[in-house]
């Protein structure tokens, strides 16, 4: 009895043991970035000027088209890298380039084990999201010493060429900047806001400091953080702990969310605590999938998200890899385009067709890119 | 020889029904799970109820239990596959798996009973699933539903790329989470309702029916339930049913409060779950554990959550203190075994 | 017999002087005097429940006396746990042992004490050593089995021999014999012999008078965690040990009443299964079929073949006329079954559970209504068969696993007398338990037969097979080797056709 009930215990302990680190696994979904200090260089910007001047109809003259490029992704399944990569495809297809996808599906084994899969079929390009940031860093190095560019994504890494997305401090501090204004003309002046983010990563936290800096150089002292909360970028979550923090801030009149599930969240748990919609401002982030369009286009509170548009990210990404593999030099931080996207201007950017959304890439590509509104 | 002049003992009394158990308050609160559960929450109520003004509101009240709600309506399925000694991992998937299919099916068919009927069928069949591969392979069911649960995960991205909007616009849908039955008096939400019938329904069937006894029978000694003409895997399968239907349905009520279904809903959640049932006293080994032990479990984990975020601590904290809540239970329920063991 | 050290004023090696326990509700032990020398078998006898446990618990160091005092070699000693007991050289032998089942022979002999060579463990000392430990103690066990693979008998055995290589000086011994064969029980003796040769002071606890009249010196009796008497063994009668520890006269050990044999209710027909062939077996109504064998001949698989609880791969079993489906346990009970198995702890009791559920266990559906419990009804009828099966129990809700052995195995025949059962069957019912119990078990059993109960009665001993049996059949090596009739049948036959192959005797 008593030698069964111990062993009992051990497994009992060891498969709680497991769980956790399986949930831990799947709950930490991307990771930090620490956007690059200093400026570009002169090459280095008339470099990246050529990366978004890239025509496939007029490619320059004696430049090498990469026969195959490789991304290896983080997590395909998630909304973001399936517009992403589709934005690759289409515009690989229109280089002619061969284009493959392999998924580390937040195994940070599987992403290294996939880099060297893609070096030994002989990719020209290599375009990299890392798991782990850090972690990545020697054998990104190690691939980065074959001589092929390495285009990373979403979070800078040891050996990469150039690293494009968007800045997202930046792009918060437009959106909250809107979001002044929009509180100014419609709200009395007063802001209180909400801010469901993610504190265990630096993209999201620069996000949620942008917004809040951005909205308070509008507003000044009317505008106060009632309360930040951890939605873990999920929308079950986000429900949950902005229920519980609306109850005790029930005078919250703008909610930001650090991604468009935890605004979209936020959202849900106002209405559902019986707070008046006519006096509520929803900024989203992303603006990646068609939740945050049909939003937008509703006329509810989400009323603006700051755009990422991963379609033309995908574009600059084949881009940026073409143009080093042909020497032109590149800024560490190729800085992808993001403006907030309103009801007003999402047609400018999207041409909604039935149920899809269809990028125009002349309008995003034509936003300036410096941070300047 | 009579029968009667043999051998007997000389100490035989009538036995009585009493237990004769601690009488100070502190030996009954620490008598039992749900003794030390109630004082941890009567402890921590108090705590939040002085340091914040909307604690105790009807409102506030009313967001915590709909919230534990989710938890408490699978943890009671959870808490009896747990006490005939399974476990099913992937009740946290199913919150994605089914949320995703009822609402497209809702969109397909805008009736609020049909979005029910599937999620609770769907239910039914992952747990006819995972009761099978159990049982008929002999495979432990943490195996079968570990996989189970990256399955139903993967089955809910692959059957969107997105989150599945609420396109049907049933006025009714949203009231599945966030209306109530009545107002006056109290509000009672629907959740809570919900949650209020399965608690009555479970405790009942698991204090007074066969099907709880031969339960704790066979959770504690398979065996010998076995030889006592007890059902094994029958009793099993309804366990394993039971706790996937109730977290379809829970799965569905998690659809009404996010007005969309999430492909990425419900991480983490079957942790919640089993953890909460092992805090309210049951145990991986089985024929242990109570409902209203679990009820009080994610009631006091649910008021903690609540609690940190509505002082404005620190998030983060949610972790560390349910962490360190399972370890005191722990540490509580070994003094208790001592106890009651040298008895 | 070895000659008694009967010089008692040397220092005794173990000394308890006014030894007192009590737990929440229950004095277990009551001013306990006890003194063992070097070189004696000291045994402790006494019915289950008199205080045996607790003072080998208090003497290993697991629990602390309320009061008195204990001393090794004159001094006094307070053990905090059992790490202060092994230090102090002694070695308890648990009835229920506490090896590792993964571990090879030779590592749990060495457990936690590894020979070891350059900071890296010596295997090659440590399977040698355990070689010549097993030899000396007879055994053919190859060092490197895994633990797991041995019979419990062996597994026993091997926890001696970790006794031995411990080097203790006080060796306390729970019951060592309960699941040895006549064999080894005379290996085990010879072992202790040579431990007493070495002044080793042993601590014998046992049910088996015989046993105790083989090999110890002398004999303590407790009864309700008093100390009754020490004496010599040479100067004491059997009777005398029993009535000490029941504290009355017994009068017949068993009451075998003639009943009239009545129509058959279970006809077994060239039953097979694993190890089982050709098994033929027939039981009237009011008898009580002894079915005898050694260890290891079969009669336990019987018993589960009968049942359903293993597979039978052939033969019929007809129960009052309808034939019991294979393999299920379900069906037999429903045609009137009942099976009390060799292990009660292992498939019989729900250890957690009361006494009451324990009872009702296997008729749940007798006091239900639409599958609703009706407790009352449920206690009442526990309430009638704890009186009328004597058992005591503090109360109704007491955890079974609180009971001493005899009582628990009182709770499992009520569970199976409540469904009202034509069979019964019992796997070595009176095992591990005390003098008093047996008696009242071999009472019930001759009530339930003249009340025209079928009784099939499975024993490895023969004093209670004859004493209780109307007809004996004996197994060996899976098969029925011979018949007896009650009065036919004696303890050389009985002997003679379990150990003996049918075969070569014939020939012979």
């Amino acid at each position: 009895m008593t030698k069964k009930s111990l062993w009992h215990g051990w497994t009992a302990r060891l498969a709680l043991a497991m769980v956790a680190l399986l949930a831990l696994g799947q709950i930490a979904v991307a990771q930090d970035a620490t956007p690059e200090a200093g400026g570009p260089t002169e090459a280095q910007l008339a470099g990246d000027a050529v990366v978004r001047s890239l025509d496939p109809s007029a490619p320059p003259e004696g430049w090498t088209i990469p026969a195959k490029v490789g991304h290896v992704t983080n997590y395909l399944v998630h909304e973001w890298y399936q517009n992403l990569t589709k934005g690759e495809q289409a515009r690989a297809d229109e280089w002619g380039i061969e284009f493959t996808i392999n998924d580390a599906n937040l195994d940070l084994t599987k992403s290294l084990a996939a880099v060297d899969d893609f070096l030994s079929q002989g990719i020209d390009v290599l375009n990299f999201t890392p798991v782990n940031e850090e972690a990545s860093g020697p054998k990104i190095t190690e691939a980065a010493a074959t001589g092929i560019p390495i285009i990373c994504e979403s979070s800078p890494t040891d050996g990469c060429t150039t690293l494009v997305s968007i800045d997202d401090y930046a792009a918060g501090f437009k959106v909250g900047v809107w979001a002044g204004d929009y509180v100014n003309e419609n709200l009395d002046g007063n802001a209180v806001i909400l801010d469901i983010g993610l504190p265990a990563l630096s993209t999201t936290v620069a996000r949620s400091q942008g917004f809040i800096d951005g909205i308070t150089s509008v507003l000044g002292e009317n505008a106060t953080v009632a309360q930040s909360v951890d939605g873990n970028g999920l929308k079950d979550q986000a429900v949950q702990v902005s229920a519980d923090a609306l109850t005790a801030h029930p005078d919250v009149n703008v909610i930001f969310g650090i991604n468009d599930d935890s605004a979209l969240g936020g959202m849900q748990s106002y209405e559902a605590a019986g707070l008046d919609m006519d006096q509520l401002l929803v900024v989203g982030f992303g603006c990646e999938g068609n939740a945050c369009k049909d939003a937008l286009m509703e006329g509810g509170p989400y009323k603006v998200s700051a755009a990422m548009f991963p379609e033309y990210q995908g574009r600059l990404l084949i881009d940026a890899g073409i143009a080093a593999l042909n020497g032109t030099e590149l800024p560490a931080h190729t800085i992808a385009p993001s403006t907030p996207i309103t009801a007003d201007n999402l047609a400018d950017f999207y041409t909604h067709d039935g149920e899809e959304y269809t990028a125009n890439f002349d309008a995003i590509a034509a936003l300036s890119i410096e941070g300047e509104s | 020889m009579s029968a009667e002049s043999i051998a007997r003992p000389s100490q035989t009394r009538r036995p009585t029904d009493d237990t004769s158990r601690g009488t100070t308050i502190g030996q009954r609160l620490l008598a039992s799970p749900e003794g030390y559960l109630t004082g941890f929450i009567v402890l921590v109520w108090i705590f939040l109820s002085i340091r914040s003004d909307v604690f105790l509101t009807e409102r506030n009240i009313g967001v915590l239990l709909s919230q534990v709600a989710l938890i408490a309506i699978t943890g009671f399925g959870m808490t009896l596959l747990m006490i005939a000694r399974e476990v099913d991992l992937s009740v946290g998937s199913m919150q994605a798996f089914v949320g995703v299919l009822a609402m497209q099916s809702l969109n397909r068919w805008p009736y609020l009973l049909v979005g029910i009927a599937v999620a609770i069928l769907l239910g039914v069949i992952v747990g006819l699933i995972n009761s099978g591969l159990t049982l008929k392979l002999g495979i432990t069911s943490f195996i079968v539903t570990l996989a189970m649960m990256q399955i139903l995960r993967g089955a809910a991205y692959t059957s969107t790329s997105a989150a599945v909007q609420n396109d049907h616009k049933l006025s009714s849908f949203k009231r599945v989470f966030n209306g109530a039955i009545i107002e006056d008096p109290v509000r009672i939400p629907w959740p809570v309702a919900i949650m209020a019938f399965f608690f009555v329904l479970f405790s009942l069937i698991v204090a007074k029916t066969t099907f709880g006894r031969s339960l704790y029978a066979l959770g504690s000694n398979p065996e010998a339930a076995a030889l006592s003409g007890i059902h094994v895997w029958r009793l099993k399968t309804i366990c394993f049913v039971i706790t996937s239907a109730l977290a379809g349905l829970s799965a569905f009520m998690l659809i009404a409060r996010m007005n969309s279904g999430q492909n990425n809903a419900g991480f983490g959640f079957e942790l919640q779950v089993i953890g909460a049932v092992l805090l309210g006293g049951a145990s991986l080994a089985g024929g242990k554990g109570t409902i209203l032990g679990t009820f009080l479990a994610t009631l006091l984990l649910g008021s903690l959550n609540n609690g940190i975020t509505l002082m404005g601590y620190n998030p983060n904290w949610q972790w560390a203190v349910t962490g360190i809540i399972i370890l005191i239970a722990v540490l509580l329920d070994s003094v208790r075994r001592r106890v009651t063991q040298e008895s | 017999m070895s000659a008694p050290p009967t010089d008692t004023n040397q220092t005794p090696l173990l000394e308890m002087r006014a030894i007192s326990k009590t737990f929440p509700g229950v004095v277990a032990l009551d001013s306990m005097d006890f003194v063992l020398l070097p070189g004696e078998v000291h045994a402790l006898i006494g019915e289950n429940g008199a205080g045996k446990s607790t003072m080998i618990k208090i003497i290993s160091g697991l629990y602390q006396p309320d009061s008195g005092e204990m001393l090794i070699d004159g001094d006094p000693v307070s053990f905090r746990g059992p790490a202060d007991s092994i230090a102090r050289r002694i070695k308890v032998v648990y009835q229920e042992l506490d090896l590792v089942p993964g571990l090879s022979v030779g590592e749990n002999v060495y457990l936690g004490a590894y020979p070891k060579k350059g900071g890296r463990v010596d295997w090659e000392t440590l399977y040698g050593n355990t070689r010549e430990l097993l030899d000396g103690l007879g055994l053919s066990i190859d060092p490197r089995t895994p633990v797991g693979e041995l019979r419990v008998a062996e597994q026993q055995l091997v926890e001696i021999a970790r006794a031995l290589s411990q080097d203790a000086r006080i060796v306390v011994m729970d019951e060592p014999t309960s699941a040895l064969s006549t064999e080894e029980v005379d290996r085990l003796f010879r072992l202790i012999e040579r431990l007493q040769e070495r002044g080793v002071g042993v601590l014998y606890v046992t049910h088996k008078l015989d046993e105790i009249y083989r090999i110890a010196d002398r004999v303590t009796v407790v009864r309700d965690g008093k100390h009754v008497v020490t004496t010599e063994i040479s100067k004491t009668r059997p009777h005398d040990l029993v009535t000490w520890m029941v504290g009355r006269e017994l009068t017949a050990l068993f009451p075998k009443s003639t009943v009239e044999r009545g129509p058959v209710l279970l006809q077994a027909t060239d039953v097979s299964g694993e190890g089982i062939e050709h098994f033929d077996l027939t039981v009237h109504s009011g008898e009580i079929v002894g079915l005898f064998g050694l260890l290891g001949a079969g009669i336990n698989t019987v018993a589960r073949i009968l049942f359903g609880a293993s597979e039978r791969t052939g033969g019929a079993i007809v129960l009052d006329g309808s034939t019991i489906k294979p393999n299920s346990p379900a069906d037999a009970m429903e045609k009137g079954m009942g099976l009390l198995t060799e292990n009660r702890k292992d498939d019989g009791l729900v250890l957690p559970m009361s006494v009451r559920d324990n009872m009702t266990l296997a008729s749940l559906r007798q006091f239900a209504r639409l599958s609703w419990l009706d407790s009352r009804n449920e206690s009442e009828a526990a309430t009638g068969f704890v009186e009328r099966l004597s058992i005591r129990t503090p109360s109704l809700r007491q955890r079974v696993q609180f009971l001493s052995g005899g009582n628990q195995q009182k709770v499992l025949m009520a569970r199976w007398l409540m469904r009202d059962p034509k069979i019964l069957i019992l796997a070595e019912p009176t095992r591990g338990i005390d003098v008093g119990s047996k008696a009242e078990i071999y009472r019930l059993m001759d009530e339930m037969a003249q009340r025209g109960l079928g009784i099939v009665f499975m024993s490895t001993e023969i004093p209670e097979i004859l004493g209780i049996a109307d007809r004996i059949l004996v197994m060996r090596e899976g098969r029925v080797t011979a018949e007896f009739d009650r009065s036919e049948a004696t303890q050389e036959k009985l002997v003679q056709a379990a150990a003996v192959d049918p075969e070569t005797s014939e020939a012979a």
